[in-house]
């Protein structure tokens, strides 16, 4: 059997592999996959060991060991810290990929002008002469992306070689633009809203209010915060209601799951804005999730709204329902062709028989009864067996 | 999460057809993704050589946080592995399973456990005995598994052994030591069973001795 084309793997979308000339790509391509989910990073973090993962994944395997799942050293979720670096990297890796498929799907035709002599030598005088390959690089990779028709119209061995220096001289570009960002504003990663990268974190407690007032916020207008605070208040809202309509980014602790009673998970829930049904099992797993889930959002700086997460969550929450009555739909699927309702037939023969006797049974006893009307005792047991 | 689960599933098994190199093959029963039969060769150099053994796969629904359930569909004669149920004991299937480690992975982890059997940790005791106590012996009676279980070409080197293998040798025992007993009029199936039960070895050799044997026999 065709592994590849079954129907449940053809809905499989992964992006096209390097060819396997390239196995430092491919190693590239490897490196930047989460041990655990294997995908691109999503949020990277570290932990003590040293290892990154998804934020979403070492948060959900920690709930079960407390175990680096690489090298199997102690660890927990305190010590789970933010990669930058990592997701710079996955970022702009993601960004440059389809780019360097492209480049090396164009090789072959290069090899074929590889037999030519002249430019062979000239890209190993430029690889071989130490710093200035370095600027070439540069030159040449500053040219592509300005011109990116260049690219397809001159295939040759001397690009394709420039290519992979691109990809790194790309890498020191966004280290660039990081340290650029440490002491110069910076868009909101929440809102959007640029503002000095100092003023953030505030901003972010704040709930994200428009900038103007952030900008200001030991001035005039936090006076007026104050004084709005005070209406809330008056108004019989309270604080809390204020901020539980914008819920604080702020890591939610985790519960004692062991003591907090259902309506204590209740609450949590209700206060983002979450479905509080179900029994304290449901009501654990979900907070569980949702703990997983806005924790894992904190750490990337492309966090998905609350509503995303939400509807993520209930994702999850459908998607395990149907796995746990993936059977049931089966077999009332099953029951909806000929063959499968004969085939029931078949095997539940006996069980349709047994029930077929008993209540043949069951009318033959009636029937003497009724012959036999006033006792009572009679009447008692064949009510129970009804009951039965 | 449920669908990162069958990302991840979807993503091994695709992986595993792909890979040539690793002989390694994952294939899917019926429509459920998360019920699967791995293969893979018996490892070279062992008695399960030139054998090719069947794994049930279930992924269960914490997958890859908790571990897959493995066992043998093929039966093998492995001091680790249930000679009747093809139940595995082996550690990444248990407690030092990490969600790091894929299909593949563990399906290598279980060719290299038919390479290296751990009999202080042992899923079948008797076989594990076998092993301890006459390790030629137990290398045959695994390679005639192999012949009879995971369809391994009989060796022409050991055309002494004959085609078919007989029930004695099938259960790691000598026909002589065997014959020992039936001449005495006992019932074949019945000195099979003890004989491999108190791992025999012949007369006045350890574990069992010829008495205890017949001892059991007389019960």
């Amino acid at each position: 059997m065709d592994m590849s084309s079954h129907p449940l793997l053809a809905v499989l979308d992964e992006p096209p592999p390097f060819p396997e000339k390239y196995p430092q790509l491919r190693r590239l391509d490897r490196s930047v996959v989460c041990q655990i989910c294997k995908e691109p990073f999503t949020a990277p973090v570290s932990i003590a060991c040293g290892h990154s993962f998804c934020s979403h994944c070492i948060r959900s395997s920690l709930d079960v060991s407390k175990k680096c799942p690489s090298c199997n050293e102690n660890c927990s979720e305190g010590s789970i810290r933010r990669n930058r670096a990592l997701e710079e990297i996955t970022d702009a890796w993601d960004e440059s990929r389809p780019t360097l498929i492209e480049l090396t799907r164009h090789v072959p035709t290069s090899a074929t002008t590889r037999k030519r002599p002249a430019p062979e030598p000239n890209s190993k005088a430029s690889s071989s002469s130490g710093p200035s390959k370095r600027v070439k690089a540069n030159a040449n990779a500053n040219g592509s992306r300005s011109g990116s028709q260049s690219r397809s119209a001159s295939p040759s061995k001397p690009r394709s070689k420039d290519s992979r220096e691109e990809e790194e001289v790309e890498e020191d570009d966004e280290d660039e633009v990081q340290e650029l960002t440490e002491n110069d504003e910076a868009p909101c990663p929440l809102c959007q809203a640029t503002m000095p990268i100092s003023s953030i974190p505030l901003h972010i407690e704040k709930g994200c209010p428009p900038p103007k007032t952030t900008k200001k916020v030991n001035g005039v207008v936090g006076k007026g915060n104050q004084k709005s605070d005070w209406k809330k208040v008056f108004s019989g809202q309270g604080l809390s209601a204020g901020k539980g309509k914008e819920v604080e980014m702020k890591r939610i602790t985790k519960p004692n799951y062991a003591l907090a009673t259902p309506a204590d998970l209740r609450a949590t829930l209700a206060e983002y804005s979450l479905p509080t049904t179900g029994d304290k099992l449901t009501l654990t797993a979900r907070l569980q999730e949702w703990i997983i889930l806005f924790n894992a959002n904190l750490d990337t700086s492309h966090p998905s709204s609350l509503s995303a997460l939400r509807a993520k969550l209930t994702e999850a929450e459908n998607s395990r329902k149907r796995d746990k009555e993936r059977g049931k739909d089966e077999m009332v699927h099953q029951l909806g062709t000929k063959e499968g309702l004969e085939k029931y037939a078949k095997d539940k023969k006996g069980e349709f028989e047994r029930l077929k006797k008993e209540i043949m049974e069951r009318d033959k006893r009636r029937a003497g009864a009724g012959t036999a009307e006033g006792s009572g005792s009679g009447t008692g047991k064949e009510n129970a067996i009804e009951v039965e | 999460m449920s669908d990162a689960r069958l990302r991840r599933v979807q993503k091994e098994i695709k992986d595993c057809a792909k890979d040539k190199t690793s002989q390694i093959s994952i294939e899917m029963i019926d429509e459920s993704p998360f019920h699967l039969i791995g293969a893979f060769p018996g490892p070279p150099d062992t008695p399960y050589e030139g054998g090719y053994y069947e794994v049930d796969i279930k992924i269960p629904d914490a997958y890859p946080f908790q571990p897959v359930k493995m066992k043998f569909i093929t039966k093998v004669y492995h001091p680790n592995i249930s000679s009747a149920s093809g139940a595995i004991c082996l550690d990444i299937l248990k407690d030092a399973w990490s969600p790091v480690l894929t299909l593949k992975s563990t399906l290598i982890s279980l060719q290299s456990l038919l390479c290296d059997p751990v009999p202080n940790d042992p899923q079948d005791a008797e076989v594990a005995k076998h092993y301890l106590a006459d390790r030629e012996s137990f290398n045959a009676t695994a390679r005639h598994w192999a012949q009879a279980y995971a369809q391994a070409p009989t060796h022409k080197s050991k055309a002494a052994l004959g085609g078919q293998a007989t029930d004695a040798e099938m259960a790691g025992l000598t026909e002589d030591n065997v014959a020992s007993f039936t001449d005495m009029g006992f019932p074949r199936p019945q000195v099979i069973a003890i004989l491999k039960r108190l791992n025999y070895r012949g007369n006045n050799v350890n574990p069992a001795s010829y008495n205890s044997v017949l001892e059991e026999l007389l019960k």
